[in-house]
C-alpha cells in the first residue's frame, strides 16, 4: 500500500463520523425534543456530577460489562460443546437438532417472563441468561459449521498420518474450525448487545439500558444519546479484543502470501 | 539375485460409483503386485480412478470386492494431490504430526521433523506457515511427513501435477534422492509419461475408466536417466501410442 492510500484509510472514517455527526446536529437544531451532539455531551458531564438515583455512571457501564462477559464466557464454553455435539455425534445431532432449529430463530427476549418466574428480577441472573441466548445460538451454528465442512483430504490426512478419532477432532477438526468458531463469537457478541440492553430495559434497576430505558420515560433524548454512545464504544471495545485475540490464536490468517 | 518379496498384493479390486447420470465403474477386476523397496509408477489418464485405487491400497475407501493384503507394516506415507497441510501449523509442526499422535516425545518428533526437513531442503523454513510456501515447497513439506510417518511404504498421488515444469524436475531429483537415504516401498501415481519413465523402476499403464492394467514396462535405464536419449524417447513412443490406443 502506498502512502496517500494510507492517509486516504485513515481520514475516510473520521470524515464518515463527523458526516454523521454533522448530520445530527443539524436535525437537532430543526427540533425542539431531539437533543444535538452538544446536549449530549453536556448531559454526559452532568451525569458524572449528579449520578441518577445515587448510581454511579461507571457502575452502570461496568454492571453491562460484567453481563456480558459472564454471559460470554458461559455461552462460548456451552456454544462450542453444543456445535461440536452436534458436529460429532450424529444421533445427538438427530435428536437435538430439531428442537435446536425451533429455539435458534426466537428471539431471546421472548423468554424475559419465564426467565423473570424462574430467577426473579432481582441480581444479574435474568439479564445474564437472557444475553446468553442471543450469543449461544451464533457460537452453536459456527461451530457446528466449521466441525462438519473440513476438507475431507485434511481427514483422509490425519487417518494416514495415524490420528485417532479423538486426534483428529483435537488436533485438525477443530483447529481448522477455529475461524468459523470465532467469526460465531464475533456475531454473537453483536446479538449479545442488542439482548443486553433490552434486558436491562425491561428488568430494570441498572445498566446502560437501564440508562436508555429511562431516557424514554422522561422524553430525555439527551440521555438516550448518552446510552446509544456507551453502547457503540463497549460494544467496539469487545470487537477489539476479540479481533487480538484472532491475532494471537491465528496467526497464519494473517500472513503475508509468498 | 534373489527373487524380490511381494510388499503389497493387490487382488481383484473393483469399484463403482452412484451419480446423476446412473452407476459409474471405475476400477474394473484390478489386480497386481508391489516389491518390497521398488519405485512403482502408476500412469493412467486424468479421470481413470488412480485416486480411487491409491485411497483403496491406504484404506481411506474400501473396495467393492476385491482385497488389498500388506506383508507386515500396512500404514502408508501419502503425499496428497493437493498437499493437504494443515494450515495452523508451522512447516516443522506439520512434520511431527505423526510422531505426536504416535506419542512420541517433544526432543524425538523435532530431531526426526528436522532431519527430513534437511533431506527435502527446507531446513531454514521450519516456522514458516504452509501460506507462505511456493507449491513447490508446500510438497516438499508434505513429502517429509509422509516419511516421517517411518511407513515403509510412501504413496504419492500426482503430487507434482499442479508445478510447473521446471520446479517439476528439482522435485523428481529430491524424490529420487529420498530413495538413496530412506528405504521404503514407493507407489508414484502420475498422468504425465516423461515422469514416468523418468522416476519409475516399474511402470504400469492403466486404462481410461473403467479402468484396469493395459501393460507393464520396465525401463531398462541407467540412472540418472536421460530425457533425451534415444532409449528413453523410444520407449516414451510406445507408452504413448499405447495410452492412446486405450482411450
Ligand atoms: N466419492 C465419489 N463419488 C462419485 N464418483 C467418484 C467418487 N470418487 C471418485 N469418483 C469418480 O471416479 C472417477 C475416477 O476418479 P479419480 O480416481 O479421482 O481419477 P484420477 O485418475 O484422476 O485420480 C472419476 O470419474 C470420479 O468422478
Ligand atoms: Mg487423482
Amino acid at each position: 500500500m502506498n502512502k496517500s492510500n494510507r492517509i486516504t484509510d485513515m481520514l475516510l472514517p473520521v470524515i464518515s463520523v463527523m458526516f454523521v455527526l454533522a448530520l445530527w446536529w443539524f436535525a437537532s437544531s430543526q427540533n425542539d425534543v431531539l437533543a444535538g451532539p452538544v446536549e449530549t455531551l453536556e448531559r454526559f458531564i452532568e451525569l458524572i456530577e449528579h449520578p441518577k438515583m445515587g448510581i454511579p455512571l461507571y457502575v452502570h457501564v461496568l454492571s453491562s460489562f460484567y453481563r456480558i462477559m459472564v454471559a460470554f464466557i458461559f455461552a462460548s464454553v456451552i456454544g462450542v460443546s453444543l456445535g461440536v455435539a452436534f458436529g460429532v455425534l450424529p444421533t445427538f445431532k438427530r435428536i437435538m437438532w430439531p428442537v435446536f432449529s425451533i429455539l435458534r430463530p426466537l428471539p431471546p427476549l421472548a423468554w424475559i417472563p419465564l426467565i423473570v418466574l424462574w430467577v426473579g428480577t432481582s441480581g444479574d441472573a435474568s439479564k445474564i441468561i437472557i444475553i446468553f441466548i442471543g450469543i449461544v445460538m451464533a457460537v452453536i451454528i459456527n461451530t457446528f459449521a466449521g466441525i462438519s465442512h473440513t476438507d475431507e483430504m485434511l481427514l483422509d490426512a490425519g487417518r494416514t498420518l495415524g490420528a485417532s478419532k479423538w486426534q483428529i477432532l483435537t488436533d485438525i477438526t477443530l483447529p481448522n474450525s477455529i475461524p468459523v468458531i470465532l467469526a460465531g463469537l464475533k456475531t454473537g457478541l453483536s446479538t449479545g448487545w442488542m439482548s443486553l440492553v433490552a434486558a436491562e430495559m425491561m428488568v430494570v434497576d441498572n445498566g446502560i439500558g437501564f440508562l436508555i430505558n429511562d431516557s424514554m420515560q422522561y422524553y430525555d433524548t439527551a440521555l438516550d444519546f448518552v446510552g446509544i454512545i456507551l453502547v457503540a464504544l463497549s460494544s467496539s471495545l469487545l470487537t477489539l479484543l476479540l479481533n487480538l485475540l484472532e491475532r494471537r490464536l491465528c496467526p497464519w490468517l494473517y500472513l503475508q502470501s509468498k | 539375485m534373489a527373487l524380490p518379496s511381494v510388499k503389497i498384493e493387490i487382488s481383484k479390486l473393483s469399484k463403482s460409483y452412484e451419480t446423476k447420470k446412473g452407476v459409474v465403474r471405475v476400477l474394473d477386476d484390478v489386480s497386481f503386485s508391489v516389491y518390497e523397496n521398488e519405485f512403482l509408477v502408476i500412469l493412467g489418464p486424468g479421470q481413470c480412478g488412480k485416486t480411487v485405487l491409491l485411497n483403496t491400497i491406504a484404506d481411506i475407501e474400501q473396495p467393492d470386492s476385491g482385497s488389498v493384503s500388506f506383508n507386515g507394516d500396512s500404514s502408508v506415507g501419502f503425499v496428497f494431490q493437493r498437499y493437504a497441510l494443515f494450515n495452523w501449523k508451522t512447516v516443522i509442526k506439520n512434520v511431527e504430526t505423526p510422531l505426536r499422535y504416535r506419542g512420541a516425545s517433544a526432543e524425538e518428533c523435532t530431531a526426526t521433523a528436522r532431519k527430513y526437513l534437511d533431506l527435502v531442503g527446507l531446513k531454514d523454513f521450519e516456522s514458516a506457515y504452509p501460506a507462505q510456501l511456493s507449491g513447490g515447497m508446500k510438497q516438499r513439506v508434505a513429502i517429509a511427513r509422509a516419511y516421517t510417518s517411518g511407513s515403509d511404504t510412501i504413496i504419492m498421488d500426482e503430487p507434482f501435477g499442479a508445478l510447473d515444469a521446471q520446479t517439476r524436475y528439482q522435485m523428481e531429483e529430491e524424490v529420487l534422492k529420498l530413495r538413496k537415504t530412506e528405504k521404503a516401498t514407493v507407489i508414484f501415481v502420475t498422468n504425465n509419461i516423461e515422469e514416468a519413465i523418468y522416476l519409475g523402476d516399474r511402470i504400469l499403464l492403466f486404462s481410461d475408466k473403467p479402468s484396469h492394467i493395459v501393460n507393464e514396462f520396465v525401463p531398462e535405464l541407467p540412472r540418472p536417466r536421460n530425457r533425451t536419449s534415444p532409449e528413453f524417447m523410444a520407449l516414451r513412443d510406445e507408452i504413448t501410442a499405447q495410452m492412446d490406443l486405450s482411450l
